[in-house]
Formats: C-alpha cells, structure tokens, sequence
C-alpha cells in the first residue's frame, strides 16, 4: 500500500526524500517494487532518509521484549478511557422521605397559620353572611338588627359556627381565648363570653384591645337581655377605655354609640356620632354611620 | 498499534493518546491517506495503519525531545572499509569524496543499481541483511545479499589495489 500523495511531501530544502509515513510503508513492503527501488536508491545516498529507513527497519523487525511484551498486553487489555460512572446510590427512598417531611412541615404550618387566620374570618362569615356590610363583623354591632330594618333578616349558619368552634378549641392562646369569647356571643351567649374573659389573664397589646372590645360587646347584650343599666355601663366604659387609646377605632366608637342609645341616651349617643373623626369614609363605612344613625332617631 | 508503538518509543509511551493521534491521521483531510491508498498486498491496511503509528509515534518522540537527532541511530562506519583501503581519507572532510568514489568503483566493476543501493544501505545506513532482503524490490534472500556484499566488497577492493598500483585512486 502507497500513498502516492506522500511522495509528493518531500524535504523542503531536499525535494526527493521520503516522508515519514512512507518509509515505515516501504520497510513494511506495502510499497510495489517499482517505486521501491528509485525510493531505496535515494534512501542509500541520503542521510535523513537512510537513518530514518534503518531506524523503521530495526523497529518493525525486532522482537519485543518481556518488559515490552507485558506493557503492550497490558495497554491491550485496558479499557478504553472514560468517564468512570460512580455506582449510583438509590436516591428514591431519600427523596421519598423528604418528600412526606417536607409536606407534612408545609401542612403543619399552613395549619397552625391559615387556621388561626381563618377562625376570625370564618367567625365574621358567619355572622355577616346575610348582612350587606360583609367582613364587617365588629362594626355590626353587638346586637342583632331587627328584622326589616336594614332589609334583611339576621341568622347565624350554624355550620360555620361548629368548624369555627372546632378550630377554636384546638388552640390556646389569648387570642383564641377572644375568638372563644366571640363565638359565644355570636350564639347570644352572652353570660359565657363574659366568663371566659374576665376568668383570662389580660393580654397586651391588640390581643387586649380586642379582648376589652368583645368584653364590653358582651355586657352591652347581656344588658340588652337583663336591661342590666350596669352592664352598659360596663360596656360603655369599655368603649371609651378603647376610644382613649385609639379615637379612630370605628368599632368601638359605632359599638359605643349603640349602647348609649340602647340604654336611652339618645343625645349623647348623637353627639358620639358627631363627635367621632371622619377617618373611615369608604361607601360602607358612611352608610353604616348613616344607618346607625337613622336608628338613633 | 500497541505494538507499533512500544517497538517504536517503548513502553512508558502514551498509548491512548498516541492511538487516538494515529486515527486522527488516517482521518485528517478527509481521509486521505485511505483514499490513496493503492496495494494489493492482503495485510495492506494493517500494514498502512502500522505505517501511520509508527510514524505517528515518531513525531511524538521529536516533538518531546525524546528523540534527538540521531540519538537512535547508530553509524555503521566505514572506517573498517576505509583502514581496509589504507587511503589517506581519514579525514571527516574527505569522507563524502571517499564515499563518490566508491560508488564510482562500484560502478566501474559493473555493480547494477540495485547491487549498489544494497551496497550502500549495507555500508552506509548501516541496515542489516535481513532487513534489506525484505524491503521491496531486493529479491533476493539473505544469504543472496551475504554473497553479493562479500562480491561488491572484493571487487572494490580490488579496484582500489589495481587503482593504486597505478596510481590514481
């Protein structure tokens, strides 16, 4: 086998030398004899290309040795080089494991989380459910309007009451303790959410405002129920406590000016209209004023 | 190619990178040197790919300086024949002269060719006789090449003694 194009690739400066892949072809006797001969002939008077043809002859006649013969069985056997693939664990179990954690800690949260929320939303729901002014639920007042008057008829959804009951009891703090309250007196039970929150230790903060908030709503119906004048007075005082700290509360001024109306202080009540800062006037908030109003007159 | 390879550069080479260079070559330029490929010989490919490593291995060896220039050649002298002649060519200089007139001699005695490109690669490149009796175009055995050294040798010698009785080597 000859390249013919190899001789062509001769010596830059010695035109006629062999190239480098046909001499080993040449001492291999895959070159035909007519083109051997004029090849060895040159090889003969050159140099260069005599070294490198007796170089290739001694490589190509000569027996390897033991080292040698060892080296080339071992490169012969070798498997080719590649990226050695690590054994791969079974990563499926973990993976599952981490998984079922995972969601059970993303449940636990939301639970805790959403639950908590939900109560007081599921509370005002409920109470608020046939009522125009939705999620208003403080801001109706402590007691139930009478039918007609604002055009419809309160009910409470039991259902919603007994999931909002379940979530309440599965927690216990201050803040459940108020949401407790709440529901007691969303059922009229107004006796049982004064004695769940006079019984609590006072909380801080909006906890506590809240509490003192319910607190009072629950004298006012438990006077609306008994005509008790001191428990107005009670939920009366509650309310200013509230309005002291916060004179924008709306519900506590609307709540307040519902009890000095339903324990026949109409001019005062008026002036508690009057009198409160204008900082809430969404649409809803105004026709609340103006239905509480009417009902003063 | 393994072969090939520890034969050409021993064994502490870098086989895979040395096979992977050899088929890099064989197919560089489109295959080339497989397209040119032109013998009938029936281990002709694995002879062009044993060709192609050992000169693959080759390049490498001079590329890393493992091979210097004529570090792995040995000069097969001509001192021996030259001391035989007892001519004042002694001298480096006046070797390449020895040389053109023993190729004169050889061929004033009627040496073909072919005798004198065995002659030569004999004497001058320093290959063996085995080795020459199988390279192309030779055609004769090694005892065939033993004998026509021997008769190269004396006629030169020969001519030489008949040159310088008369006087003009």
């Amino acid at each position: 086998m000859h390249n013919r194009g190899e001789r062509v690739r001769m010596h830059p400066e010695r035109r006629s030398c062999l190239s480098e892949t046909v001499i080993p072809q040449l001492v291999l006797g895959l070159i035909g004899e007519e083109d051997a001969m004029p090849m060895l002939s040159h090889a003969a008077q050159c140099e260069r290309c005599g070294s490198a043809l007796r170089a290739a002859t001694e490589c190509f006649s000569r027996d390897l040795n033991p080292a040698e013969a060892a080296a080339a069985e071992a490169a012969m056997t070798r498997l080719p080089v590649r990226p050695s693939r690590r054994p791969r664990r079974n990563i499926w179990p973990l993976a599952m494991a981490a998984s079922l954690l995972l969601a059970a800690g993303l449940s636990c949260y939301f639970y805790v989380t959403r639950s908590q929320s939900a109560v007081p939303e599921l509370l005002a729901k409920a109470y608020t459910a046939h009522r125009p002014f939705a999620w208003r639920l403080p801001d109706a007042g402590y007691a139930s309007l009478p039918p007609g008057e604002r055009g419809t008829a309160l009910t409470i959804p039991t259902q919603a009451l007994a999931r909002a009951e379940a979530s309440l009891a599965s927690t216990g703090s201050p803040k459940a303790q108020v949401w407790r309250a709440w529901a007691a007196l969303l059922k009229r039970d107004a006796a049982g959410a004064i004695r769940l929150l006079e019984g609590a230790q006072p909380a801080s903060g909006s906890a506590g405002f809240e509490s003192l908030e319910v607190l009072s709503v629950a004298y006012c119906l438990r006077a609306d129920q008994t005509g008790s004048r001191a428990d107005y007075g009670r939920g009366i005082a509650g309310f200013d406590q509230i309005l002291a700290a916060r004179p924008a509360d709306p519900r506590a001024m609307y709540n307040r000016t519902l009890a000095l109306h339903r324990s026949g202080q109409p001019a005062q009540a008026m002036e508690s209209i009057l009198g409160a800062p204008r900082t809430n006037t969404t649409p809803d908030w105004t026709d609340e004023l103006r239905g509480i109003t009417v009902i003063i007159h | 190619m393994v072969v090939t390879i520890v034969k050409a550069g021993g064994p502490a080479l870098p086989m895979e990178d040395l096979i992977q260079d050899t088929y890099v070559r064989l197919c560089s330029d489109q295959n080339r040197i497989l397209r040119e490929a032109r013998s009938e010989h029936p281990n002709a490919l694995f002879g062009l790919i044993q060709a192609v490593t050992y000169s693959v291995t080759i390049d490498y060896l001079r590329r890393n300086g493992r091979l210097k220039k004529g570090s792995r050649f040995h000069v097969v002298s001509l001192q021996a024949l030259a001391a035989e002649v007892s001519q004042p060519y002694g001298d480096d200089h006046d070797w390449p002269l020895l040389l053109k007139q023993i190729d004169s001699l050889l061929e004033q005695t009627g040496a073909s060719p072919c005798d004198r490109t065995v002659f030569w690669l004999y004497y001058r490149q320093g290959l063996t006789v085995r080795a020459i009796s199988l390279l192309p175009g030779i055609g004769l055995k090694e005892s065939g090449i033993e004998s026509m050294l021997h008769r190269l040798a004396l006629n030169v010698r020969k001519k030489i003694g008949e040159n310088g009785n008369k006087g003009n080597v």
